[in-house]
């Protein structure tokens, strides 16, 4: 089956942002997975110095230049994406079937269930994304960048449940969620077979929004030194480091902070396109 | 030949989509006379929906194609302005739904919705609209007004609900009142009386009506003339004795003779390949 | 076949406790087309529920020949009463194909072997008159009628004996309407069902059911064979609604009470 010619691209094609969203997150999983192929110099990656090269402008050489100690930039950047998408694939896969077997239980097991699971929902929203992901790092001993994906996957889940949680509740009354029960399904069914499917179009979407705002977190994250340490490229830090280097070599922070913007991006024009298509409320 | 109130003459309306094009309605013709009830019958997709929207001048998605003329006191208003058609809505033509809870602003009260519709016929104030709004209510022998001005729709029972829309919708003394399905939602008995009250109130203002539906007992009780729509086309046009006593169109016919009766005689068997009624001529009497 | 004795119910909405149901007595009989009808608010559809057990009743008990349902039934309980909904359009999950929503009682019950599950559905479609290709299809490319078939087929795929009908056909156009009543009268014959028909439609009820009772504010206002409530209605109630049905000769005129 062609994906291009179907009824649903054809909706999601409409809006012409969304079609450039697609393009960029393409281009840049692209990147991401032949990082090693396709880099100038992947060596840098690694511990690596080349005084003789450091802090030298873009060129044809080193098309985003070099930082201080000789790595290229352009080589660091794609593979910073790596890190990146990385941070946001394990950090989803955690938060989303948290979130979404939680949100489902609270929805439609029973009014007790309900009480106590949203309880706990309700108090880990009320924190900010970024505090909580803050204290959960402090109370560990080293930063590195699993902590940080624990972390963050942590202030996430919620945000899945309170999603699940109200289209469950919505769904639950329908004529085919009755047909079930009075047929003897069980629970459990009814839940993963009857309502999930209906979740599909609207968790797809926060799915795609969230890897945008996943990667935005983790990157301010570790502009605050706290996610993956050197020497492995890590965007956030790369924009931290060049920072107090500014404005003189001011690619030092330009491209690691211009590449976060692109990624953020893409996702969410992606994420809106995705919204229009379903017609749903993230 | 005096000049009708509203004359359609070949209708035409098409809706492109991601499949190709949907012909809704193809070339279709109707007119209403001063003061006449006018059934317009027809079974799901059949078209007669949208027709009301186009009198209405809803349907203006770019999607949309429309051909053809709606001539209200002999002005096309087929492709007027949102501007020209605020000033006809509500005014010269108003339009009762077939849910009356849902047509309502469930955040409003009732007091508030008569204001709205009191203001399209000249500025007053909420005082005076609310005594218009009463005096209008008591007329439909509706008991304490007052009670249901200061209600919200939710509070009223479905019976009630139509009572108020209908009410609301004549308060204008409109020419023309259009009635989509007015009393699918209710139980038979309620939907006796708002029609009753759609014939007391329309007779006295002399307005038309042209009542949308698929329930032909609906159509007996309440209309003069009759139009059957199928799929877009108009097969079969008459006064409501000639058709009920003498259906021409095959189509018209299977719809009388699909609806059981109270004679108890069984339900009738089916053709398993009826023709396409569509293709078979129109039936004037 | 199935009794209902004293059978109770209310609910509190806003402060205010409504007699859904009261003291319902009732026998049902195998075979029979046993209809309910009554406007909104007249309990019917509590009654229904109540039978299915979604609602569980304040007093008063419900027999399915010599043992007692409750509202926690078996699964053998279950499969032997099944539920066509009124509303055509909510009743199939829309993410699921014909086959995957037929075949949910046919695993749930285990009525065939896994591998015997696509022929059996075939042939439940095939008792509606749907072709095979329908199974790979999903609702929202269905017609009202046709939903409302799958929803029949879904309904015998247990292989049940009573089958509660909630205005199967009121969400339907006219000519559609009285196929699927003939549709369902066939199959009544065919596989020797019970049918609770409950509706508004008092025309319907004339032509199918062979008893009905008649429901008002939670009380049964009449109650016999169809033929006598309509020739003869004993109670105001009744005959008010029978005057009150939309009829299009003159010749039922003539039968309305004066």
């Amino acid at each position: 089956m062609n994906i291009f010619k179907t009824k649903y691209f054809y909706k999601y094609s409409r809006n012409p942002l969304s079609v450039i969203g697609l393009v960029i997150v393409t281009i840049v999983i692209s990147l991401a997975l032949l990082a090693p192929y396709i880099t100038p110099f992947p060596e840098h990656v690694g511990p690596f110095t080349d005084f003789a090269n450091k802090s030298k402008p873009p060129s044809w050489k080193y098309i985003f230049g070099t930082d201080k100690i000789g790595r290229d930039i352009f080589t660091r950047v794609v593979f910073g994406y790596r890190i990146s998408l990385t941070l946001g694939f394990v950090v989803l896969s955690i938060a989303v079937p948290i979130g979404v077997a939680m949100g489902l239980c609270a929805g439609y097991i029973g009014r007790k269930t309900e009480l106590i699971l949203m309880r706990i929902t309700d108090i880990f929203l009320a924190i900010p994304a970024l505090v909580l992901a803050l204290s959960i790092i402090g109370l560990l001993d080293r930063p590195n960048l699993f902590y940080t994906m624990i972390a963050v996957s942590m202030a996430w889940w919620p945000w899945y449940t309170r999603l699940i949680y109200n289209i469950t509740r919505s769904i639950k009354t329908e004529g085919y969620i009755t047909a079930a029960e009075i047929m003897g399904a069980s629970k459990l069914h009814i839940m993963f077979r009857e309502i999930l499917p209906n979740c599909l179009p609207s968790l797809l979407t926060k799915i795609t929004l969230d890897l945008g705002f996943v990667i935005l977190v983790g990157s301010s994250l570790s502009f605050l030194g706290l996610g993956a340490q050197s020497p492995t490229p890590d965007l956030g830090t790369m924009v931290a480091k060049g920072a107090s280097f500014l404005p003189d070599t001011w690619w030092f922070s330009l491209f690691p902070g211009f590449a976060i913007l692109i990624i953020v991006l893409g996702f969410n024009l992606v994420g809106d396109g995705l919204k229009d298509m379903f017609d749903v409320d993230v | 030949m005096y000049n009708k109130l509203l004359k359609i003459e070949d209708l035409e309306l098409s809706f492109k989509m991601y499949e190709g094009i949907s012909y809704v309605l193809k070339k279709i013709n109707l007119d209403l006379n001063k003061g006449e009830k006018v059934a317009l019958v027809g079974e799901s997709g059949s078209g007669k929906s949208v027709t009301t929207k186009l009198i209405l001048g809803l349907l203006n998605q770019k999607n949309v194609t429309k051909k053809g003329k709606i001539l209200f006191n002999d002005r096309n208003i087929l492709n007027l302005s949102q501007n020209e058609f605020k000033k006809i809505r509500g005014n010269n033509i108003t339009i009762i739904f077939q849910d009356p809870i849902a047509a309502l602003n469930p955040v409003f009260k009732i007091k508030d919705q008569f204001y709205e519709v009191n203001l399209n016929d000249k500025k007053m104030s909420k005082k005076d609209s609310f005594i218009r709004a009463c005096e209008a209510l008591n007329k439909v022998s509706i008991r304490d007004p007052e009670r249901i001005l200061e209600s919200y729709p939710f509070q009223l029972s479905g019976g009630l609900a139509q009572r108020v829309v209908i009410t609301m919708a004549m308060i204008n003394k409109p020419e023309l009142l259009l009635a989509d399905e007015p009393s699918t939602a209710l139980d038979v008995k309620i939907q006796n009386q708002a029609l009753d009250l759609m014939d007391d109130l329309t007779r006295e203002t002399n307005t038309a009506v042209l009542l949308i539906t698929h329930n032909m007992g609906v159509v007996r009780k309440f209309a003069e003339k009759v139009y059957v729509i199928y799929r877009g086309v108009i097969v079969e046009e008459g006064t409501k004795k000639q058709l009920f006593k003498n259906p021409g169109h095959p189509y018209t016919k299977a719809l009388l003779e699909s609806i059981p009766k109270l004679s108890g005689d069984g339900l009738p068997t089916h053709d398993n390949n009826p023709p396409d009624y569509a293709l078979i001529p129109k039936y004037v009497h | 076949m199935i009794k209902i004795s004293n059978i109770s119910k209310k609910f509190f909405i806003k402060n205010t406790i409504v007699k859904a149901l009261q003291d319902i007595n009732l026998i049902i009989e195998e075979k029979d087309c046993f209809a309910i009808v009554g406007e909104s608010g007249s309990g019917k559809t509590t009654l229904a529920n109540i039978i299915l057990g979604i609602y569980q009743q304040d007093n008063g008990d419900i027999w399915f020949e010599k043992n007692q349902l409750h509202r926690k039934r078996s699964l053998y309980q279950r499969k032997l009463i099944q539920y066509v909904q009124q509303n055509p359009m909510s009743t199939l999950n829309p993410k699921k194909t014909i086959l995957n929503t037929i075949s949910l009682p046919l695993k749930i019950h285990n009525v065939v072997n896994k591998n015997q599950i696509t022929e059996r559905v075939k042939t439940l479609l095939s008792y509606v008159g749907l072709e095979p290709e329908f199974m790979v299809r999903y609702p929202d490319t269905l017609s009202g009628g046709q939903k409302q078939r799958v929803a029949i087929a879904r309904a015998l795929a247990a292989e049940p004996r009573v089958l509660i009908l909630d205005e199967p056909t009121s969400a339907l156009d006219v000519i559609v309407q009285s196929k699927v009543l003939n549709l369902l009268l066939k199959l009544k014959k065919e596989f020797n069902l019970t049918y609770i028909f409950i509706t508004h439609d008092l025309s319907v009820v004339r032509n199918i059911a062979n008893k009905v009772i008649v429901m008002n504010k939670g009380k049964i206002e009449e109650s016999g064979n169809t033929k006598n409530v309509f020739l003869n209605p004993q109670s105001q109630y009744t005959k008010e609604l029978i005057k009150a049905i939309p009829t299009v000769l003159d010749e039922e005129d003539a039968l309305k009470p004066k």
